[in-house]
């Protein structure tokens, strides 16, 4: 993909990028540097990319390793394995945007790729690099959590 | 408000819009060392001043010599668009073609050009190899016995380069001049990084605390042998000036600009009885015509030589501009108070001796491999970030130990106050378990001028 592709598709990309790294990393200022950096990224490598159709899964997949990276920096990137079993009582009472950072990060990804950045479930999948099924999991194990009743979109 | 409201609302405040979103692409091109000319925009002095590029200082009579015997200069020009006085050098073709080339398993290095001057040598070079889309390099220069050269800064200007695009690496020495003759060293690796793998796990605190060192694996190692023709080899043009000038109530005098090819210098001199010590002095360079030169903006802005009290500042070249006239306008200065050279953190209680402005103690924690310590600072107008503290700290007993690694992303949410306008700082003190730490502070407080100093140098 040449640059002035690129800049093209980055354009209405740009504001779901931000969105979904202000709610890894919680503030305005971080999130911009996450996304400066995605897109400096994906601008380096972008003659890699052999199909254009997966552009904004591929951004979305760069900008969430930055974001890993940040938080890893942070020591707030904590794996599901790690955490004992956690039930919606433990998220009760909670503000949603506490709630959401309290979410495993594994749960907290799908959460924010769906209800907040607005991909399909298959799109989050994609982005993600997992299963349909597996995003599916997780999905109705996020929304249980947060006692959110979004619908789960059960068909493609 | 029960759940599916705060979702509505959380919904809604993050569609509001971001200005600072706009200009991303913009920054990300700025960043990218080759860029097309569809992306790159030249800042307005420099765009007004573009047409007089022709316009040539007469220091170095080979330049017209060189004019229509250097092939591939479009493609030079887009490796140095990272340096303004490099980009003035190649539209001036004060280039040295050069060709040299060695292969070893499979990769092939060939070196293709030098700019060259008294103090700054600029390779460029293209590397392939089979099977491999990027390719990485560690470079590294030494005299013709293989010895350091002395005082100097090096490395290469690239990273991550896609194979057979033209790169560079640049050695400038901070004393002596270039000699005639050097040694250039690649060690070339792939550090390719497939963005579609989750990354790779780091252990707990222990990658902060104590930075994992990897012995790169090299695929080959290069050593080419340079020699300069020196009529490609100008000398600067040197202005003694000798002119003192009050900051602040304090005495610092400019002794002299040095005018290179490659990068423009001057020496700055702090004067020994001060109440602080410069730190950093803020300033431009501007012709008769108005056209401006700032600090140099990619690599070292300035230094200073063991026990010295001149400290030589960088700046882009007017090496090839035509100006009747030459100016220095001081702007700013940073400054270190002499009582403030090392500052007391008590970890446990936080208590702290004299903080830099701006900057305040937020929280340490003791953890298993050592102290990590917060600190909070007021961002500045130029950058989102800069210096608090220098590398090394002291003990009670007064032993010196290091920060090996800093974060610019902490853990703990800053008041929303001053989440727009303050960072945060984390850093650890690997190792270190006492409740007690003597900081260096970078600077004690910034230093704005009301109204222009000026310092005329031609």
């Amino acid at each position: 993909m040449k640059h002035d592709e690129f800049a093209a598709r980055l354009e209405p990309l740009r504001h779901k990028l931000y969105k979904t790294a202000l709610l890894y990393l919680g503030s305005e200022s971080p999130a911009l540097d996450a996304v400066d950096e995605a897109v400096y990224k994906g601008l380096k490598a972008c003659w890699k990319l052999r199909k254009p159709e997966y552009f904004d899964t591929w951004m979305t997949r760069i900008l969430m390793n930055v974001c890993y990276d940040e938080l890893r920096r942070q020591k707030r990137f904590v794996p599901l394995e790690a955490l004992p079993e956690e039930s919606a009582e433990d998220y009760d009472g909670l503000p949603l945007r506490e709630a959401l950072n309290k979410l495993p990060e594994q749960l907290r990804e799908v959460v924010i790729l769906r209800y907040f950045t607005g991909y399909t479930l298959e799109e989050t999948a994609e982005a993600l690099g997992i299963p349909r099924g597996t995003a599916a999991t997780r999905q109705r194990k996020a929304l249980q959590l947060l006692r959110l009743e979004l619908s789960e979109e059960v068909t493609e | 408000m029960n759940r599916m409201e705060e979702y509505t609302t959380l919904r809604a405040d993050l569609e509001q819009s971001v200005p600072a979103l706009e200009q991303t692409l913009d920054r990300a091109g700025k960043r990218l060392r080759r860029r097309n000319r569809r992306i790159y925009k030249a800042a307005g002095s420099f765009a007004a001043c573009f047409a007089l590029f022709v316009v040539l200082v007469n220091f170095c009579a080979p330049v017209a010599y060189a004019c229509s015997k250097v092939p591939g200069l479009r493609e030079l020009a887009e490796a140095v668009t990272f340096s303004r006085s490099l980009t003035d050098a190649v539209k001036n073709e004060y280039v040295q073609p050069i060709s040299l080339e060695q292969s070893q398993n499979g990769i092939t290095a060939s070196v293709e050009y030098l700019i060259v001057d008294q103090k700054q040598v600029n390779v460029f070079f293209r590397l392939t190899g089979e099977g491999y889309e990027t390719l990485d390099v560690d470079a590294d220069f030494t005299n013709v016995d293989g010895e350091r050269l002395g005082s100097c800064t090096f490395g290469a200007n690239d990273s991550h380069v896609p194979v057979g695009q033209l790169q560079s690496a640049t050695i400038e020495l901070l004393e002596g001049d270039v000699p005639g003759q050097m040694q250039f060293h690649l060690d070339v690796l792939c550090r390719d990084r497939d963005y579609s793998a989750p990354p790779e796990p780091v252990d707990e605190e222990d990658a902060f605390f104590h930075p994992p060192h990897r012995e790169p694996d090299y695929l080959a190692h290069f050593t080419f042998q340079l020699e300069f023709d020196p009529t490609f080899t100008a000398k600067a043009k040197v202005y003694p000036v000798n002119q003192t000038v009050e900051l602040e109530g304090k005495q610092v005098t400019i002794q002299q600009v040095e005018v290179y090819p490659t990068h423009l210098r001057v020496l700055v001199e702090d004067h020994p009885e001060n109440t602080a010590k410069l730190q950093r002095l803020f300033f431009y360079i501007e012709t008769d015509w108005g056209m401006k030169f700032e600090t140099e903006s990619n690599g070292t802005v300035s230094f200073r030589l063991g026990g010295s009290n001149v400290t030589t500042y960088r700046a882009d070249s007017t090496y090839f501009y035509k100006a009747n006239r030459l100016r220095m306008v001081i702007t700013g200065a940073e400054w270190l108070n002499r009582d403030m050279e090392t500052t007391y953190v008590n970890l446990v209680t936080g208590e702290t001796g004299p903080m830099p402005d701006g900057v305040s103690f937020v929280v340490a924690e003791k953890k298993e491999s050592g102290w990590l310590v917060t600190f909070k600072a007021k961002e500045r107008r130029e950058a989102h970030s800069h210096q608090l503290f220098l590398m090394e700290y002291l003990d009670a007993q007064g032993e010196a130990h290091t920060i090996w690694s800093w974060s610019h992303g902490i853990r703990y949410d800053l008041p929303e106050e001053e989440r727009e306008t303050h960072f945060g700082l984390e850093f650890p003190l690997a190792d270190y378990y006492e409740d007690e730490v003597w900081l260096k502070p970078a600077y004690s407080h910034l230093w704005e001028a009301e109204s222009e100093i000026v310092v005329t140098i031609q």
